[in-house]
């Protein structure tokens, strides 16, 4: 394939395999000339920017040089810093050699000329550059001259050995491409190849069987004591491989050009590809390394009528090779297809501008041939990883054959990658514990592990989660000890003991121990220690009888405080007060057993230890009042919280409490609320340290969730304190600890808590997600639970799946996706469900898509969300699907009323495209009658029936016509379930020739049909419906229609649109009868074509152009009818799309090329009575140079 | 850490030059210069044959599983410029479809994320891209993207189907936008947008000095970044991120190896990537939480010996 092209009669050279971008030098040839006789010299180079699709090589730079070049070369040599694009080096006619300044040269450097020798007799045609040692050149002159320069001291240059005589032009100069010290040389008669560490030539090749006059010579690339030699004799025109270890005669000669080979390039890339061009116009690529007599030609370059006397590989681009003609020509070529096609220069022929598009196909089709049977080795993937479910990788890889092996094996090595070694121990670790109940050491260890303090807490909660005792485990944990407690108590009181204020520390503490003992659930709660009697740990605290028990112990302390301290003071007399005073009206009170006013007097006295005294003895009732007085007037901290307690309003605790304080709120919970609000207290504690709470204090509601053993709220809290979420190690924690409190949960409810929705759904499945992909799928699976929701469906599947064996305690998973399945186009006989299911296609084919309700029998597998999505491509070409319409493809049988939700995957959008037969088949016979009731259309029952004999019926070819109106109830098309389809979608999915005539009921076996290829849908129906169509159609099949003629528009039979008043009508040909305007989508083919038609018009200068071109706008009119009408198929319009594109880039070469594959590829009747026209506009506007711009 | 867990002789003739595992990693589809295809059982470390598809005419270049809601389809490309579809049917594989409209090699296949419906995707040496859509009743509806990469695409890759974009999309559908990447012989990534039906190039990636070889889409993670990496013939493997509010993608080299980097592959959760070399070197990559791309596991030779290193890149 073509790709670039410059015009320039010049020796060439690409840059070096290392520069970057790819560049071409070119120098003036010498003894050639052009049409100019200019003598004038330069060197050029160009960008082969290959990111550009034309043809167009840029030029980057040029310079004027002072003689014409022989030979250019373009050498790594210098690649350095400071000249990072190498040297260029030339030999000219006068004995020159020329050095430039790649770097300079590209800059427009004037001074890039940086070596500049004459050394040379005669003109320097030979140069080569070491492939090794970059700054060695060899160059070759007339009279047996060859030089090797080193290019870092160029003053004085070696030579290779003694003169070879006889003297002779030097025609060739080659290093060898694995020995660095060997060169090899060409003279007309020989070819000597030099040692240099010896200085002299080390071996003679020539043939005395056939007589060559040797041009070329290179070395193969691979082996090093192998090259070839071309000639360039007509009579012999042949290349020949030698080997130098047996160098008598030609290990193989290579023939097929006809005349003298000018020219040879073997690739560096791939040693079975030599190029080779000669005089007789070919360009040939051999592969050297075959054994078949004469050489194998692996392909040949379609080239131009002119001799090319150069063929060179690109270095950096395997695939890129050049040819430089004599006509001036410098082309790159593409051994892989890609570019432009090949001009055939067969100008006579185009003259004639054929519209027979059929030679033009099968020219191009001999364009389109295969470059090379064999693919370059470029192409050949060597090696290969891929990753697999579950953590697989596969690799293969070429393995280097040893010598003596026959062939090598070629294994694929399935290989496990594991990368998370610590969340696989830990995963393991949790199994352990999980299947050998060890909880508690599960817990102790992780807890001892940790070194943040919040982690401590939790496990040593989670750990006390699974103690019987739990509460007082937690309330432990919180760091109340009952032992401790008493003797904090007992020092503060120590250090507080005024002389005369005397409760006797020690004994307050025995007392308190002894409360302990007497299950006071107060002190006994708030001192709770790990060493207790089981009666105490076994109850549980904060009963009200436990209660009432507790304010009596109160009554006791004070009262034997009260006896303490009477006894520790000197006895005085009672004297009873009897004054007016308040103390008076108290002894009054007192003294006549008014209790109540007594305790009034008290409050008011503010005396509160004698009201709640008087109170006791006051009975309940009393208590109750002065209590709660009491606490209205004391709202001290501290009688808040005895207030509470009194009054068991725990809520009020954990509500109102500072959260600094959170700790002795959870712990007053524990100690006293019931079993019933208890986790109710916990999560409201939690909720206010989350919401209020700042850092740690949010992180401590994670104890109160274990506490409550609130799985779901533990994980929320966890999600929103840690940072990175989704890390296996912060979600190994999570699944730790979520394992370990379910399980504690477990133990104490006997219930697992179920794993339902939401976070703690999501983040197992992350987990078992993660360990799937560490191969750990049997674990994995476990984690995943029974929730229905589709991810995790999906996940469990695939890993029941991939496990390949049944899972103990799991049942077969569904499969959690629409099963589709997908028919051959070409299958023969289809089962009699889906045949039925043809039938009813054609049915609804018959009514031009509109009968909806016969397509209930899909609705179990149909949704309307993804009727749109999957519609849409088509509704943007207007219809023209190219394929055939099917039932399952058939929008309104997509578009099923009745949609049940539980069967739509959320996901799988287009799941529903194709629904699968056996659930079509299943509904088949369930759904109809449920949806036909709604309609109650008996009509339509009558007429769409459902069992399949009937269907043939509809079918009798020879009911064509009145099928389609007498039958169809136009009722019927009313939307079922009031579904807001759009009915222009509806239409214009439906391929185009459904659209305009509806009577295509007409009717062929819908077997036969199925089978048709897609091109042929298009003509089909012009090619049967003509006797039924009363004729109308036979203007369709007619490309000699008149021009502007609304094709289908006389297709489109109003009459069909009457009895049927509530389908909605088509909008293509409703619009066409007035002549309306082009889809807006193809609105740009009109506007392209036409002003090239007009600008053409303007540039044309005889008649017969002009004529031409009026018949281009009568065929292009042909052309806008058919796109008006939607009656293109989707290639064709896809072609004439890409063809608007080449001419609006001035490619008039693509798009005659889109031209010739549209013509080969599409339909005949469909395209022939306007692509001709196409052709001639488009060479026209070649031939005349007119453009038109881009809109 | 990486541990052969089962060699599978595939009996190849020739050069293997691509091997994919199926949905659940159970079978094993290889393709060679031979001609053939041939699918393996590879359950629970068993290597059973199960077909051997002849219906190529030159060297397979690459195979591509479909989604297991299309039932076992399996897609193939190769030097004959054809791709073809194969499927299984009670038990037995054979051609579901053939696709030879490539006037070159094609050189890559990819299927589509399920929930885009069966799609298939083809580069091809000509140039150009082939997006070939199942229409699920025998017929595929075929779009040609013509001139993707002068002389020669030699990679595709989808799109995962949750792009970036569909976060930002209130309207409660998730919008679904097909994407595909290329690589090619004119050094460029590209990435192209289905858009009506039509598609078109989105964004050009310019970054490799040589051919790009292969490249691959990084599957979704539930971010709204997205990843392509790509690699190429100038010994670099490149990644590309997008973060999913803006149309611009920034690059960064991975690595630069010592010899081309013919083939990538993420894994399934999209946070490892293999690098295959042309000097027979597999290595896996996986980015540290600093955004730096850290070589986590050189495979050597498929022998089952294993380096651990921390080699930045």
């Amino acid at each position: 394939m073509r790709i670039k092209e410059i015009e320039r009669t010049a020796n060439i050279s690409w840059s070096p395999a290392e520069q970057y971008p790819i560049y071409m030098v070119t120098g003036t040839a010498a003894q050639q000339l052009d049409a100019t006789f200019s003598t004038n010299a330069a060197l050029e180079v160009y960008n082969l920017n290959l990111e550009d699709s034309s043809l167009n090589m840029p030029i980057i730079s040029t310079t004027q040089s002072e003689g014409r070049f022989h030979k250019v070369l373009w050498s790594s040599f210098g690649m350095t810093e400071d000249m990072p694009t190498g040297m260029i080096v030339g030999g000219t006619d006068s004995g020159g050699l020329l050095g430039y300044s790649a770097s300079k040269l590209l800059d427009g450097n004037k001074d890039c000329l940086v070596l500049k020798n004459e050394k040379h007799t005669g003109a320097v045609k030979a140069l080569d550059f070491n492939s090794y040692q970059h700054n060695l050149l060899a160059s070759g002159g007339s009279d047996s001259e060859i030089y090797v320069w080193d290019l870092n001291k160029p003053e004085t240059p070696m030579t290779p050995g003694t003169k070879s005589q006889p003297p002779e032009e030097v025609a060739c100069v080659a290093w060898n491409k694995q020995v660095q010290h060997i060169i090899a040389s060409t003279f007309a008669s020989r070819c000597v190849v030099w040692d240099l560490r010896k200085n002299e030539p080390i071996i003679k090749v020539s043939d005395s069987m056939s007589r060559i006059k040797s041009k070329l010579v290179v070395w193969h690339p691979d082996v090093a004591t192998q090259m070839c030699i071309s000639s360039e004799d007509d009579h012999t025109p042949v290349i020949q491989l030698w080997d130098l270890r047996y160098a008598t005669s030609p290990l193989k000669v290579f023939e097929n050009h006809t005349r003298g080979i000018l020219s040879m390039a073997w690739s560096q890339h791939d040693s079975d590809l030599l190029l080779s061009c000669a005089k007789d116009n070919r360009i040939l690529c051999w592969n050297p390394n075959t054994n078949i007599q004469g050489g194998e030609v692996v392909y040949e370059l379609p080239t131009s009528n002119q001799w090319c006397f150069d063929v060179q590989w690109c270095p950096r681009n395997p695939a890129i090779l050049s040819s430089s003609s004599f006509d001036g020509h410098i082309t790159v070529y593409s051994l892989m297809g890609g570019g432009h096609p090949i001009q055939t220069t067969d100008k006579a022929s185009d003259s004639f501008h054929t519209t027979d598009s059929f030679a033009q196909a099968t020219m191009n089709q001999q364009n389109n041939i295969m470059p090379l049977q064999k693919p370059p080795k470029w192409l050949r993937r060597p090696v290969g990883a891929s990753f697999g479910f579950g953590g697989k990788l596969l690799t293969f890889e070429t393995e280097k054959m040893k010598p003596g092996q026959q062939s090598s094996t070629h294994p694929v090595y399935l290989s496990q990658v594991v990368t998370e070694n610590d969340l696989l121990n830990r995963s393991l670790q949790l199994e352990q514990a999980m299947n050998n109940n060890q909880f508690h050491e599960f817990c102790s260890m992780k807890s001892a592990n940790c070194t943040d303090p919040i982690q401590e807490n939790i496990w040593s909660f989670l750990q006390a989660s699974f103690e019987k005792n739990s509460r007082d485990q937690f309330i432990h944990l919180l760091g109340y000890d009952k032992r401790v407690l008493g003797e904090k108590i007992s020092e503060h009181i120590k250090s507080d003991e005024s002389p005369d204020q005397g409760v006797d520390a020690k004994e307050l503490a025995e007392k308190m121990t002894r409360l302990d003992a007497r299950d006071s659930p107060l002190l006994g709660g708030m001192m709770a220690g790990g060493d207790k009697s089981p009666s105490w740990g076994s109850k549980t605290p904060g009963s009200r009888d436990e209660l009432s028990g507790g304010s009596a112990a109160f009554d006791d302390i004070a009262a034997q405080s009260r006896i303490k301290s009477g006894d520790m003071r000197p006895i005085s007399p009672l004297v009873i007060s009897t004054d007016k005073d308040a103390e008076g009206l108290l002894s009054e009170a007192l003294l006549t057993g008014n209790y109540e006013a007594a305790v009034e007097m008290c409050l008011h006295e503010n005396k509160m230890a004698e009201a709640i005294l008087l109170a006791i003895a006051g009975g309940t009732e009393l208590l109750k009042k002065t209590q709660k007085r009491y606490f209205e007037i004391n709202k001290s901290n501290l009688g808040r919280l005895i207030s509470s307690v009194v009054t068991h309003d725990w809520k009020h605790v954990v509500r109102t409490c500072s959260l600094d304080n959170w700790k002795e709120a959870l712990a007053v919970v524990l100690s006293y609320s019931s079993h019933m609000e208890y986790a109710d207290l916990c999560d409201t504690l939690a909720t206010r340290l989350e919401n209020e709470g700042e850092g740690e204090l949010s992180m401590y509601a994670s104890l109160c969730y274990i506490c409550s053993g609130n799985v779901e709220k533990l994980v929320e809290n966890w999600y929103q304190n840690t940072e990175l979420v989704n890390t296996s190690r912060s979600l190994q924690d999570l699944v730790e600890k979520v394992t370990m409190l379910r399980k504690a949960v477990e133990l104490s409810r006997g219930q697992v808590p179920q794993i339902t929705t939401g976070r703690l759904a999501e983040k197992l499945s992350c987990y078992a997600g993660i360990l799937a992909a560490q191969g750990s799928l049997d674990t994995a699976i476990r984690y995943l639970g029974s929730s229905n929701e589709l991810t995790l469906s999906v996940l469990r599947e695939r890993l029941y799946k991939a496990i390949g064996q049944p899972v103990p305690g799991m049942a077969d998973p569904d499969f959690p996706f629409q099963k589709v399945n997908i028919q051959s186009k070409s299958a023969p006989k289809q089962p009699a469900v889906q045949i039925s299911q043809t039938a009813q296609t054609r049915s609804a084919q018959k009514f031009g898509g509109y009968t909806q309700p016969q397509n209930s029998f899909q609705t179990v597998t149909t949704a309307s969300t993804s009727y749109s999505q999957y519609q849409s491509p088509y509704a943007a070409v207007n219809g023209s699907v190219p394929t055939q319409p099917q039932a399952i493809y058939n929008p309104a049988a997509t578009a099923g009323p009745q949609l049940s939700p539980t069967q739509i995957s959320p996901k799988g959008h287009l799941s529903h495209r194709y629904p699968s037969c056996p659930a079509a088949s299943a509904a088949y016979g369930l759904e109809p009658y449920s949806s036909t009731a709604q309609y109650s259309q008996a009509g339509y029952n009558t007429n769409v029936p459902y069992s399949q004999p009937d269907y043939y019926s509809t079918y009798n070819p020879t009911a064509s016509q009145p099928v389609s109106s007498g039958v169809y109830n136009p009722t019927s098309t009313l939307m079922p379930g009031g579904q807001s389809m759009n009915a222009s979608s509806i239409q214009s999915s439906i391929p185009s020739f459904m659209d305009h005539k509806p009577t295509s009921a007409w009717n062929d076996p819908p077997a036969i049909q199925d089978r048709k290829p897609k091109q042929s849908c298009f003509i089909q129906p012009a090619a049967i419906t003509a006797p039924v169509m009363d004729g109308m159609t036979q203007q369709m099949v007619d490309d000699q229609a008149p021009p502007g003629a609304p094709v289908y528009s006389n297709l489109y039979n109003p009459q069909e649109h009457q009895v049927q008043p509530q389908t909605p009508p088509p909008p293509e040909p409703v619009k066409e009868i007035q002549k309306g305007p082009i889809p807006a989508e193809h609105q740009i083919l009109q506007d392209i074509f036409n002003s090239l038609v007009h600008n053409c018009l303007s540039a044309a200068r005889n008649a017969q152009t002009k004529r031409k071109l009026e018949d281009v706008n009568r065929k292009l009119e042909l052309l806008y009818d058919r796109l008006r009408a939607d009656s293109l198929s989707q290639s064709v319009i896809l072609g004439l799309h890409q063809i608007v594109q080449a001419v609006q880039q001035y490619d008039y070469s693509t798009g005659l090329q889109i031209y010739t594959q549209l013509v080969s590829q599409g339909n005949f009747s469909e395209i022939s009575s306007f692509m001709p026209g196409l052709k001639m506009l488009i060479q026209s506007a070649h031939q005349l140079q007119v453009y038109v711009q881009a809109q | 850490m990486v541990s052969v867990i089962n060699s599978i002789d595939t009996a190849h003739e020739d050069m293997i030059h691509d091997a994919q595992l199926d949905y659940y990693g159970t079978k094993l589809a290889t393709c060679s210069s031979d001609r053939s295809i041939k699918i393996f059982d590879v359950k629970s470390g068993q290597q059973t044959l199960i077909t051997n598809l002849l219906g190529h005419e030159g060297p397979v270049w690459q195979v591509a599983w479909a989604h297991p809601m299309f039932g076992n389809i399996l897609a193939s490309c190769g030097y004959d410029r054809k791709v073809i579809i194969w499927k299984e049917s009670n038990g037995t594989w054979g051609k579901l479809y053939e696709y030879s409209n490539h006037d070159s090699s094609v050189n890559s296949v990819c299927f589509s994320s399920h929930e885009f419906g069966l799609n298939l995707a083809c580069g091809s040496s000509d140039g150009s891209i082939s997006v070939i859509s199942s229409t699920g009743d025998g017929n595929w509806d075929i779009k040609k993207i013509n001139n993707a990469h002068t002389i020669g695409c030699n990679a595709v890759s989808w799109a995962p189907a949750v792009t970036p974009n569909s976060l930002m999309d209130h309207s409660g559908r998730p919008q679904m936008v097909k994407r595909l990447v290329s690589g090619g012989c004119d050094n460029l990534v590209k990435i192209y947008r289905e858009e009506d039906g039509q598609w078109s190039e989105e964004q050009k990636l310019e970054g490799h000095s040589d051919w790009v070889r292969d490249c691959a889409w990084a599957p979704s993670i539930g971010l709204p970044k997205s990843i392509i990496a790509s690699c190429s013939q100038d010994c670099r493997v490149i990644i590309w991120t997008n973060d999913g509010t803006s149309n611009n993608w920034s690059s960064k080299v991975l690595h630069k190896f010592n010899d081309v980097v013919w083939h990538l592959s993420w894994s399934i959760t999209g946070n490892i990537l293999a690098v295959s070399g042309g000097d027979n070197k597999v290595s896996l990559w996986k980015e540290s939480v600093e955004g730096q791309w850290v070589c986590i596991s050189d495979v050597n030779k498929g022998q089952g010996q294993v380096t651990e290193g921390q080699k930045t890149s």
